[in-house]
Order: structure tokens, then C-alpha cells, then sequence
């Protein structure tokens, strides 16, 4: 018998946990190679990188809390992509809503400045989820309504809320910092701050509103007859129009959720690490809670770690760089690759290769 | 003397439309000949960062625009060819796959500008020679349209000419009407024993080349410096204007001119220093793009197997 003499490739109709976590590790692991050469070019020793980008991330419990700062907005923008890419609603706006939630936020913060935290912090919250979740609403619309592709909607609107936060903090816009040389608000005042978890800490209250977001999803999405409808409507749209589901009504909602999370996101950075409205604000936070939502298998719980894996490599990306002067810009390549080999990684998880029946 | 003035800033505008059509239209025919093939490539964005970034620091190494040009066309064959690879061969989600070439292209393009002006300070950003203009014999006489049609850089050329090239490609040539016949009904074309997988191939691969002349187009073409995300969009423009002009050359050709002449015509309402933030006209050409996308809602010549990948059943 010839071992190989005819191999088949099927497609595999349920994908085991084994299955995707291999297929992680697989891809983690060629991120890592790939990074490595990179490295290599930029005239550094890769271990050492390597090594530095560890302990900046995990290295004292300070490192550990900082990380967990970072992985917090990525939470919410991981969570903003499950819900849209789970009825394949591919909104690449997370980058832009992040912005929204905290022009939002910050709006509100002008208008409520003077009421003490326990009413003033509830009400920011509550704008940057509004704004945030109005921004994704309009996408939403457009597609219902005008049939307009949500990935060139809400590429269009990133670069729309780019200029708008550009005119805000602009010369002759509203918000700028009297005086300041830079594009940047005032500080914002301390009533205004997120409660902070623990002392000498960044991290603060928005780091729980994520995990409990994580959980709210999950519930929205296995329990909820929305939940069903939208999963229904990413698996097959056609026979969800066909069973009487209203996909107008399931886009537009979907995109107010992501939208809303997202907005969360940027609202808490600004009032819970930041204190200051600035282009900056976000290092791509929304774009790289793309690569989150995908590692995690657009699973909400899944989101956490694979949000904490990668705040870690953004926050130990600083020390790697004063270590060894490798450019921190490497971790939005290292993003990339990770998700170009997990996609590549599966494949294997998605079909299995056996050799077909012979006919003797 | 002031109807004068008036004539010079009209042409200029118009001179100024056709030279900054000159990157969207490269990217967005050659995104045209990829989405006849059936395959979605939203990484263009990236693959014209990644490919001016590469003809900017050539150009700046070896002082040669012709070894620019071809780094630059490399630059996007391989990007095209991870396009490829993931769509035809592994047949993972092509919009997942987009993305994180767009991503991958951001994040490595600012890598190697540090990595490799390590040290420069803002103040001394590296610089390099453009192409500059080539006057078109007789042609470039001819009053006002001379100046505006004739008086380009040999890109905008290229890109003009390859209008008429493409949709002769398409429509009269049997590997165009091959490549059209993928994006509709992959499993006729396969029937008649042509190589889908290497069909598509050729198409992404046509449409990186392009790109990559897009992204040269823009360092190498036109300025002198390279920026981090110095495309701006334009590449994503581009998938708006093969969507706006309807997957026809002609029309996108129109769409192309509609969305240059918002720019430079803003660009001519900044040199006048007009009373108006210059953020929303900096940001009226991606409101034109959702605006064109809403009157557009009928998609009729989408190539109907367009984002799918097409898996071979056996049996």
C-alpha cells in the first residue's frame, strides 16, 4: 500500500479549541521568527529584544498593572470587532468611534465640569458611549439604507474624525490649550478622573467596565434572540432574510454597539490615563483591537488574554526600545504578522488533509 | 490683468487635478483588473505605503529615479503576492487578509524610516530629487491645454495611457475576458481548463505593479520627504472609485478626475488663505466618497463572485 497515495482536503465543519489554539501558537511563534529578522536589521540582538520586551511587559508587578492599562482600551475596541465581524459586518471604525468616545466624553466634561465625580464620572461615560455608539449608528444606516460598504464608511469616517479632531484642537478651533504650542487640550480636572484600582497605579475603573463589557457581549451574543439573529445573519444573510429576520434593524444596532464600546474605549484612556485630549491619544489602539478580536477567535471572554497579550507587547515595546534602540513602531509590524500568519495557521484548523478511500 | 490672474488659477487647478488624479487612478485600475479576478484587495492602502516608502529610500540611496521606479513595482509584487497567496492558494477571508496588509505596511514602513535615518532630527528630514515634469513636444504648446494635459510627470502619462490600455485589455483580449469571467462564474472558467489559481495570480499581481506606481508616484513623483502614512488614503479612495465608476475603466477614469479636482481645488482655496478651516476641506473628499457611494446604490457591474474564494469540489 503507498502511504500517500491520494490525499483530499475537506473542509472541517466544527474547529476544536486544540485545534485554534495550535494554530496560535503556530502563528505567535512565526510572529516571533519574523520579528526576530527584523530586529536583526535594525543592528540589534533579537534575544536581548526579546528578553526586554518581556520584562517591560511582565517584569515587576508594576510592569504587570501598566500592561493591564494598555490592554484595557484594546478590550473594548477587541469587543467592538466581535460583535460586528460575528454577523460579518467587517467595521474597521473602532479607530475612529475610539476618537468619537472621547470627543464625547470630553464634551460633556466642558458642559458638567463643575458637579463632583460621583455624578460627573457616570455622565462622561455615558456621552462616550453616545457618541461613540452614534458614530458606528451612521455607518450602520448608510449600509442599510444606501447600500454603502461599512469597510469604505467607516474608513472614510477614521479620516473624517481625524480632521475633526484636528479642528478641535486646531489654532482657531474650540479646545485648544490657550497658549500651548502643541495640539492638545487643557488638563482636565481631577474630578473628572477615573477611580483608580490600585495606589501608584495608572490602572483604573474602565479596566473593570471592560471585563464586565466582555461578559455583556458574551450574553448578547449566546443569549439574547438579537445575538442569534446577528450570528445567523453572518453565517448566511440570504436565509436570514428568508426567515423574516430585519437585517436593516440588526446592522444598525450592531453598529451602535460597536461603536458604543468603542467609544468607551477612548473615553476611558482620556479620563483614566491621559487627562489631556490629544491626536496622540490612541497609538492605533483601534486597529490593533482588529488583530485582538481575530487571535481571540471573535470570542468576547477570549478577547481578555488576547488583549493582555498584546497590551503587553505594546507596553514592553518602551523598554525594548531604551534597551536595545529597536524602533517602537515594531510592534504594529509584529500586530500585522501575527495576524497574517494565524490566518495562514487556519488553515490547518479549518481543513483537514486525509487520504481518500482507494478502490481496490 | 485680474481675468489673467482668474485664467492662471484656473489652470493651475485643473494642471494640479490631473497630476494628483495620478495615483488614484494607477491604484484604482489596477484594483480594477484584481476585482475582475474575483479577489477583494483592501490592502492597496498599504501596498502604496510600502511601495512609495521603498522608492523614496532607493531614491535617496542611489540618486536613481528609473531604480526607484522598480523597487517601487516590487514593492508591490510581493505585497499583491501575500494578497495572492492568502486568497487563491489558502482561500483564508479576504477582508481579514486587506486589513492586516494595511496594517503590516504602517507598521513597517515607520520601522524602517527610523531603522534606517536613525538620528536624523526633525529639522534635517531626509530628502531626495523628484521625477519633474517632461513637456510633451507640439502638444505641450498648444494654449491651456498644453499646460494642463501636456506638462506632466511621465506617471501621469502612464496613467492616462493605461485607461484606454485596460479596457482594451478587458474587453478584446482573451486573457481579459478570461480574468472578467473568473469574478463572475470561476467554475466555468475553471471548466474550460484554465488555471484559476494562476489567472488570479496575474490579476492581484497586475494590480500590486500598479499600486506600487501609485505609492511611487507620490514620494519619488511628487515630494521631496517621506512621512509616516504619507498615502493618506488614497489607496482606500482608489477601492472608492473603482466601486464609484461602476468596475469600468472610462468611468473610472471620470471618478478619478471628480475626486482630484476636490483636492486640488482645496489646495487652491488654502494658497488664497480663505477664511475656512482647513480640515473640512482636507476631509470633503471622503465625504464626496460616502456621498458618491450613497447615489451609487445600485452595483450593477460588480464582478458577482467578487470576495469569495472560489474552492474546487471534486466529485
Amino acid at each position: 500500500m503507498k502511504p500517500f497515495a491520494k490525499l483530499s482536503i475537506e473542509k472541517r465543519e466544527d474547529v476544536s479549541p486544540i485545534g485554534r489554539i495550535i494554530a496560535i501558537i503556530i502563528a505567535l511563534i512565526a510572529a516571533m521568527l519574523i520579528s526576530a529578522i527584523l530586529i536583526q536589521l535594525a543592528n540589534a540582538s533579537p534575544l536581548e529584544a526579546f528578553a526586554n520586551l518581556f520584562k517591560g511587559a511582565f517584569g515587576n508587578k508594576r510592569a504587570i498593572l501598566e500592561t493591564l492599562v494598555k490592554s484595557t482600551p484594546l478590550i473594548l475596541t477587541g469587543l467592538a470587532t466581535v460583535i460586528a465581524f460575528q454577523g460579518k459586518i467587517w467595521s474597521i471604525g473602532q479607530e475612529g468611534q475610539f476618537f468619537l468616545g472621547a470627543i464625547g466624553g470630553y464634551w460633556a466634561y466642558r458642559i458638567f465640569e463643575g458637579l463632583p465625580a460621583l455624578i460627573l464620572v457616570p455622565i462622561i461615560i455615558v456621552a462616550g458611549i453616545i457618541t461613540g455608539g452614534v458614530g458606528g449608528m451612521i455607518a450602520g444606516l448608510l449600509k442599510a439604507y444606501f447600500n454603502v460598504d461599512v469597510i469604505i464608511s467607516t474608513v472614510m469616517g477614521n479620516y473624517i474624525i481625524d480632521y475633526l479632531l484636528s479642528f478641535l484642537l486646531s489654532g482657531v478651533g474650540p479646545w485648544r490649550e490657550p497658549g500651548s504650542y502643541y495640539q492638545q487640550t487643557a488638563p482636565i480636572s481631577g474630578n473628572a478622573y477615573y477611580p483608580i484600582l490600585f495606589e501608584n497605579s495608572r490602572l483604573h475603573i474602565g479596566f473593570l467596565i471592560a471585563i464586565l463589557c466582555s461578559m455583556l457581549v458574551y450574553l448578547i451574543l449566546n443569549h439574547t434572540p438579537f445575538g442569534f439573529q446577528l450570528r445567523a445573519f453572518g453565517s448566511n444573510p440570504q436565509a436570514a432574510k428568508f426567515k423574516g429576520i430585519n437585517i436593516n434593524k440588526i446592522i444598525i444596532l450592531t453598529m451602535f454597539i460597536s461603536g458604543a464600546l468603542a467609544g468607551l474605549a477612548g473615553a476611558g484612556e482620556l479620563f483614566g490615563v491621559q487627562y489631556r485630549l490629544r491626536p496622540d491619544l490612541s497609538p492605533g489602539y483601534g486597529y490593533t483591537g482588529i488583530i485582538v478580536a481575530m487571535v481571540a477567535g471573535l470570542n468576547p471572554i477570549g478577547v481578555i488574554p488576547a488583549a493582555i497579550l498584546f497590551g503587553a507587547i505594546i507596553n514592553g515595546s518602551a523598554q525594548m526600545r531604551i534597551a536595545t534602540g529597536v524602533p517602537t513602531a515594531l510592534t504594529s509590524a509584529i500586530q500585522a504578522i501575527v495576524l497574517l500568519s494565524l490566518l495562514s495557521a487556519q488553515v490547518f484548523t479549518r481543513f483537514r488533509v486525509r487520504r481518500a478511500e482507494r478502490v481496490d | 490683468m485680474t481675468s489673467l490672474l482668474q485664467t492662471a488659477i484656473i489652470i493651475n487647478v485643473l494642471a494640479s487635478t490631473v497630476r494628483i488624479a495620478t495615483p488614484l487612478l494607477l491604484g484604482a485600475l489596477g484594483e480594477l483588473v484584481t476585482e475582475r479576478s474575483g479577489v477583494m484587495n483592501l490592502g492597496i492602502e498599504g501596498t502604496m505605503l510600502m511601495s512609495s516608502f521603498t522608492a523614496f529610500l532607493v531614491a535617496y540611496h542611489t540618486n536613481s529615479i528609473p531604480l526607484a521606479l522598480a523597487a517601487a513595482m516590487l514593492t508591490g509584487a510581493l505585497m499583491s503576492l501575500i494578497m495572492a497567496f492568502m486568497a487563491s492558494t489558502l482561500k483564508v477571508d479576504q477582508t481579514v487578509t486587506g486589513l492586516s496588509l494595511n496594517l503590516l505596511a504602517s507598521g513597517i514602513s515607520l520601522f524602517w524610516y527610523r531603522v534606517a535615518f536613525k538620528g536624523t532630527s526633525t529639522e534635517s528630514i531626509p530628502t531626495i530629487q523628484t521625477m519633474g515634469t517632461v513637456k510633451i513636444p507640439i502638444l505641450g504648446d498648444i494654449p491651456y491645454l498644453g499646460q494642463i494635459f501636456f506638462n506632466q510627470g511621465l506617471l501621469t502619462y502612464l496613467a492616462f495611457i493605461m485607461v484606454p490600455v485596460i479596457a482594451f485589455f478587458l474587453y478584446r483580449t482573451y486573457t481579459g475576458l478570461a480574468i472578467r469571467s473568473l469574478g463572475e462564474n470561476p467554475r466555468a472558467v475553471d471548466m474550460k481548463g484554465i488555471n484559476v489559481t494562476r489567472l488570479q495570480y496575474l490579476a492581484v499581481l497586475f494590480g500590486g505593479v500598479m499600486s506600487g506606481l501609485a505609492g511611487a508616484f507620490i514620494t519619488v513623483g511628487t515630494l521631496v520627504r517621506f512621512l509616516p502614512e504619507i498615502t493618506a488614503g488614497r489607496g482606500w479612495l482608489a477601492l472608492v472609485i473603482v466601486i464609484a465608476g461602476n468596475w469600468k475603466a472610462g468611468r473610472i477614469l471620470l471618478a478619478a478626475l471628480l475626486f482630484a479636482f476636490m483636492d486640488a481645488f482645496q489646495l487652491q482655496l488654502q494658497g488664497i488663505g480663505i477664511q475656512l478651516p482647513y480640515q473640512i476641506l482636507l476631509a470633503a473628499p471622503y465625504v464626496l466618497a460616502i456621498v458618491v457611494l450613497m447615489a451609487n446604490r445600485a452595483r450593477s457591474l460588480a464582478p458577482k463572485h467578487l470576495g469569495y474564494p472560489y474552492i474546487r469540489e471534486e466529485g
